[in-house]
């Protein structure tokens, strides 16, 4: 109860540091730290997979997100917007107080409402077994409800070419790497480069099983690609080449094709075939959506072994 | 003993909260970064605390990831905000001109 | 999962920073940071809500928020990029008031 309480106290107040006063860095820590209490908050809730996916994604890929886009901003030296009239404000106050309401009438209303009876989940924790994996969730994500992973992984290509177009130019600016005899920086990138790697490929296996998969893999990996790219391991390319095209539709690409495939032999669409598919499609995912963020986050078409 | 982990988990969190004030007062980006590093090592104890007491093991390998983000994290946000030197936080008013 | 209450009203709380945050800030990031946080909000009440099944939390309704999660990053990564270049070709880092006032 304490712990609760303590926990989903501490949201509201990070989320008003992050949100209102302050400079806008100290907000972005805010929300960074926001991301973890969040982490520790579905831990307590009992939810690993998605506190696992909050400190991947959540904290750490949408951290280095901002934090990448408010360098550039400060690059570019654009006008920083006035204050807002005290007129809007107050509107404002009277609409996010009638949001809160409502937000908080359907989830007591919802919350009170439980009846625990034979609900869709009941269902699938029944017939999870039959697909031999034993973690509801990634059941849920590759077999009983996959289009929507399919589709999930198109949009995280989709927002790609987006930027890509918003971009308008070939590359967009990064920070310079620090020097190369910075200490410890080559020990610590040579020490985590491989381990991650071996955590990640860990998180996708155990992920048929335990908490885990192809989500939290990539993230980790996209971790690690910004730390190679700030670190100058790993530079922007002018241009794509064929590795980086294939690596960034090979997750639409490989569920695509596993999905029609089931209709040449006569299974319905989508149908997944066994376990190895499961792992092949999570593969196929987690190089798809790593390199994708990565790619996100250097504002590049492509990456080169050396930073020019 | 019952109370032995949660009392654990409140006392590791009121730390967080000792952390937050020095990311809350700052002044410098680097006060601010370095508790919300010190946020991604008590986690981790949190998290294994948790594990524990909620009998779910699978949070230890949150704890893993963690762990794997939080020098990640680190390297990527020095980097990062050390790198904007010119612009930093000495002069957080700074317009256009 | 015992105070499912307390719970919905963290997130109601959080949604309603964040919308007062997007109304009131000016700066696209701020506004940016508040629309993931509403997104948060959302997820607690989905899956608070979905609360327990065989003793565990809702399986479908965890892979749902785990869906989003994924989807809400590439949402801001895109944005991130549409308010970089915007700075770029405006120099401007909000949006003007005057311009969405329904003329």
């Amino acid at each position: 109860m304490v712990i609760d309480v303590f926990l989903a106290l501490g949201l509201v107040v990070l989320a008003w540091q992050a949100l209102i006063g302050g400079s806008l860095f100290r907000g972005i820590v805010m929300f960074i730290v926001f991301g973890m209490v969040l982490t520790l908050a579905w831990a307590w809730l009992g939810s690993p997979d998605l506190a696992m996916a909050e400190a991947a994604i959540g904290a750490g890929v949408t951290g280095a997100l901002i934090m990448i886009a408010y360098w550039r901003l400060r690059r570019i030296n654009a006008v920083e917007p006035r204050d807002p009239s005290p007129a809007r404000s107050r509107l404002a106050l009277v609409i996010a107080v009638l949001a809160t309401g409502l937000v908080g009438a359907i989830g007591l209303a919802a919350v009170s409402a439980l009846t625990g009876d034979a609900t869709a989940a009941r269902v699938m924790n029944e017939t999870l077994p039959d697909t031999g994996l034993g973690n509801p969730i990634t059941g849920v994500l590759i077999v009983f409800r996959n289009l929507d992973t399919l589709l999930e992984v198109a949009v995280v290509l989709a927002a790609y070419i987006a930027a890509r177009a918003a971009l308008g130019r070939e590359s967009a600016d990064l920070p310079l790497p620090p020097a190369p005899d910075t200490p410890l920086l080559t020990p610590l990138v040579v020490t985590l480069a491989p381990l991650t790697m071996v955590v990640a490929i860990y998180l996708l296996k155990a992920g048929s099983q335990y908490p885990g998969g192809a989500f939290q893999a990539s993230a980790l990996l996209a971790a690690l690609g910004v730390l190679l790219v700030l670190t100058g391991r790993v530079g922007p390319a002018a241009a794509a080449n064929w590795l980086t095209r294939a690596g960034l539709v090979i997750g639409t690409l490989v569920f695509c094709l596993v999905g029609l495939g089931m209709l040449v032999i006569g299974a319905p669409l989508l149908a997944i075939p066994g376990i190895w598919a499961v792992y092949l499609i999570e593969a196929a995912m987690m190089i798809s959506i790593g390199l994708t963020l990565v790619l996100l986050f250097a504002g590049a078409p492509g990456l080169s072994g050396k930073r020019s | 003993m019952n109370w032995l982990l949660p009392g654990l988990i409140l006392f590791l969190l009121v730390n967080l909260l000792a952390g937050l004030w020095r990311v809350w007062r700052g002044p410098s980006s680097a006060d601010r970064m370095m508790s919300a590093l010190l946020f991604g090592s008590t986690s981790v104890a949190v998290l294994i605390l948790m594990a524990e007491w909620q009998g779910i093991r699978a949070l230890r390998h949150v704890a893993l990831l963690v762990v794997m983000l939080a020098a990640i994290i680190a390297i990527t946000y020095v980097g990062i905000s050390g790198a904007r030197d010119k612009g930093s936080e000495t002069n957080p008013d700074r317009k256009a001109p | 999962m015992n105070h499912p209450e307390i719970w919905m009203l963290a997130a109601a709380g959080l949604f309603g920073l964040g919308l007062y945050s997007l109304i009131i800030a000016r700066h696209l990031l701020r506004q940016l940071i508040a629309i993931k946080i509403m997104g948060s909000a959302v997820f607690l009440v989905l899956v608070v809500t979905a609360g327990l099944v065989d003793g565990s939390l809702d399986g479908i309704a965890q892979a749902l928020v785990l869906t989003g999660i994924v989807i809400a990053v590439a949402a801001i990564a895109f944005a991130l990029a549409l308010v970089v270049s915007l700075a770029e070709t405006t120099g401007s880092i909000s949006l003007n008031p005057d311009d969405d006032d329904g003329r």
